[in-house]
């Protein structure tokens, strides 16, 4: 099959039409929206948050900031001179944040050669005063190079806001991490186990109740997680299991065992008995079985619900939210949460956290992305 | 022979039987129950019979609940039309293309796997009136400043995201269906003269209708759930319950203003509408394919 489609392919020849230049516009277009709003991030995350407020389209080049003489604000972009030192290219800046340049109001671009002496003609600071506070110490070449008198902000490229992520003591991300690993990782686990123990249950032996625990399990698919919160977080706090990871994973265990039920049933059905009763005549009981042939036999399927369920878990802000309160314990997700509420303000810092967010996400899934997409839709398929 | 004894069975059945039995089952039924008494707190247990009192509340005594019913049914629509609808057109396009399928796949999907807090996040960045990128965008090409969360524009602005980023899963589904069809269907109909739009329409769509019914399903059903991206951006509904969802809205009632009672009446509606739609589009689906034969 797959030799015939592919000879039917180089038979015909490839045209370049004007539909296809559409098409591939369009279809690239659409690739923009999802790759340009993480990558506006990122670049942002590595700006101070003044910058991001002004200037977010330019890149996370090298600049600084600084008061000079009047105690006006000057961003500065660093730049290297022919002796490896740092040299400040001075910019200044209107209210909006669109930059001044005084005295070469004429041609935008940063002259460099001879700047020192245009930028000065075009200061409002007279010559001697500037030259007492701003001393150029090489003015061999007719380059500005500031003293460190005003001590520079940097503010791109610049870690600090992912030190203030890390370094936050209200909000931990790292520690979210953890606890998101704790949690998604037991889900995962628990819930692949339970649901091919109980697919294997149901799918091999023959009794009574069979056909109803079918169908409460179809039933309990429609069951969205608002529809059991209150009984579950009333119940949870009787436990002494409230704001307890524990509570958080048996919750979201019971929630996503329905689905992997179903997709664990269709494929345990399908596999052949013969190995099984061939392991039998060897002398081998029903916890053998499925613990020596029927798991490894599930590979496949296994694979399918443990990513859907971790992904569900880790990207589910619902339970989080209300099951936890303890800023210890919050997961990855309601961290987030509660640094836009805190923090909203603070724009450098909030890039750097939806980057730390989503980078290590983002390198799982350029790994298993044929994985990643298969598991989700079959799952969303038979759910 | 081999499956007789029962104790194993038991074994196997038991663990995931019994967490549904008491994290699933029993809490819903009782969160039915719940919905038709006074209970006030989250501790408090319950008071008065009020029957269906709450109900009668949130269909003629609650404008913020009316909103967000309306809401939250008009998100219905609105990813049938763009979630669904794009994404048909997108795995259209890409479907008809040779190079850079996977590419497409793999861009186009993965804002999935992305947190929807996350992206709720970062929408926060574009929207903020001071030093959004979208206010910044603007000021480039010389326009004035938009207040994009405004009482008139909020919906919108938080349904945006929430389209947008699951389309990508729409579409990998509907791309994987076009994948399916035999290439030999394709070249009878281009004997028959069907090219272009008339073969779209005649035989490519109705050859991936189970795939599209699935689609519709899963959208429209999904658009109830909406929870997090609104939550994040646009607290408690803000601009004054305008941007609640039923979602939303529950929670608020349940564990922020502590009506208990009333988030479980809410959170029956929920399921309530989710029945209703996926019996309704069974319905619609039924007809329609007995009209096919």
């Amino acid at each position: 099959m797959a030799m015939d489609m592919s000879s039917v392919r180089t038979i015909k020849k490839p045209r370049v039409t004007a539909g296809k230049v559409v098409i591939y516009m369009l279809l690239t277009l659409w690739a923009v929206t999802t790759v340009f709003p993480f990558m506006w991030v990122v670049n942002n995350s590595f700006k101070h948050s003044s910058l991001v407020v002004n200037d977010s389209f330019s890149l996370a080049t090298g600049e600084v900031l600084r008061y000079d003489k009047d105690g006006q604000v000057v961003r500065e972009r660093i730049m290297q001179d022919e002796y490896g030192r740092d040299m400040y290219d001075k910019l200044l800046f209107d209210a909006d944040g669109n930059p001044v340049y005084e005295g070469a109001q004429q041609s935008p671009t940063i002259n460099r050669s001879g700047a020192f002496a245009d930028l000065l003609s075009g200061m409002t600071v007279p010559t001697d005063e500037a030259n007492a506070h701003l001393q150029a110490y090489d003015t061999v070449n007719g380059k500005v190079i500031y003293d460190e008198s005003s001590p520079p902000v940097r503010l791109s490229p610049t870690w600090d806001n992912y030190v203030s992520v890390f370094t936050n003591r209200n909000v931990n991300i790292l520690r979210g991490y953890k606890n998101s690993l704790i949690i998604s990782g037991s889900v995962m686990v628990v819930v692949a186990l339970f649901s091919a123990m109980l697919a294997f249950g149901i799918t091999r032996w023959k009794f009574r109740g069979a056909k109803a625990i079918r169908s409460l399990i179809v039933a309990a698919l429609m069951f969205p997680a608002f529809a059991t919160i209150v009984p579950v977080y009333r119940m949870l706090s009787d436990m002494g299991l409230y704001d307890k990871l524990e509570g958080v994973i048996l919750v979201q265990c019971a929630g996503n065992l329905a689905f992997a039920c179903t997709v664990m049933m269709g494929f345990i059905n399908a596999l052949p008995y013969e190995l099984e009763e061939a392991a039998f005549m060897e002398g081998c009981g029903p916890y053998g079985i499925f613990f020596r042939i029927i798991l490894p036999m599930c590979k496949p399927a296994l694979a399918t619900v443990a990513i859907f369920t971790f992904i569900w878990s880790y990207n589910d802000l619902f339970l989080q939210m209300v099951l936890l309160r303890s800023n210890a314990l919050l997961p990855v997700c309601a961290i987030l949460r509660e640094i836009s509420s805190q923090y909203g303000t603070d724009f450098g810092m909030m890039a750097a956290s939806v980057t730390v967010v989503v980078v290590p996400v983002l390198i799982v899934y350029a790994l298993l992305q044929k994985n990643i997409i298969k598991g989700l839709t079959a799952g969303a398929v038979k759910g | 022979m081999l499956y007789r004894k029962k104790r194993p069975l038991l074994v196997f059945l038991l663990p995931s039987l019994l967490l549904m039995a008491v994290f699933l089952y029993y809490p819903f039924v009782e969160n039915i129950v719940n919905s038709l008494f006074d209970i006030r707190g989250l501790a408090a247990a319950r008071g008065e019979f009020l029957g269906l009192g709450n109900y009668r509340r949130f269909f003629s005594e609650d404008p913020v609940a009316m909103t967000s019913f309306f809401n939250s049914l008009k998100m219905m629509g609105l990813t049938l039309v763009f979630q669904v609808g794009l994404a048909l057109m997108l795995a259209l396009m890409v479907d008809s293309v040779r190079k850079g399928q996977q590419l497409f796949r793999v861009v186009y999907f993965f804002p999935i796997v992305i947190s929807a807090t996350a992206i709720g996040l970062m929408f926060n960045l574009f929207y903020k009136y001071d030093g959004g990128m979208l206010n910044q965008l603007l000021a480039k090409l010389g326009m004035d400043k938009v207040l994009w969360l405004s009482k008139e524009s909020a919906y919108t602005m938080v349904v945006i995201p929430t389209l947008w980023q699951y389309i990508g899963f729409y579409f990998v589904i509907i791309l994987t269906g076009l994948a399916g069809i035999p290439q030999e269907i394709f070249e009878s109909a281009a004997i028959d003269g069907a090219t272009g739009i008339k073969k779209i329409w005649y035989v490519t769509l109705p050859l991936i209708s189970d795939v599209l019914i699935t689609c519709v399903t899963l959208a429209v059903t999904g658009a109830i759930k909406v929870f997090d991206l609104p939550s994040v951006i646009a607290r408690n509904g803000a601009p004054n319950g305008l941007t609640h969802f039923l979602g939303t809205y529950m929670h608020n009632q349940a564990f922020v203003a502590q009506n208990v009672d009333y988030g479980s009446t809410i959170s029956v509606i929920i399921v309530l509408m989710g029945v209703a739609v996926a019996q309704l589009l069974n319905r619609v689906i039924a007809r329609n394919s007995e009209a096919l034969r």
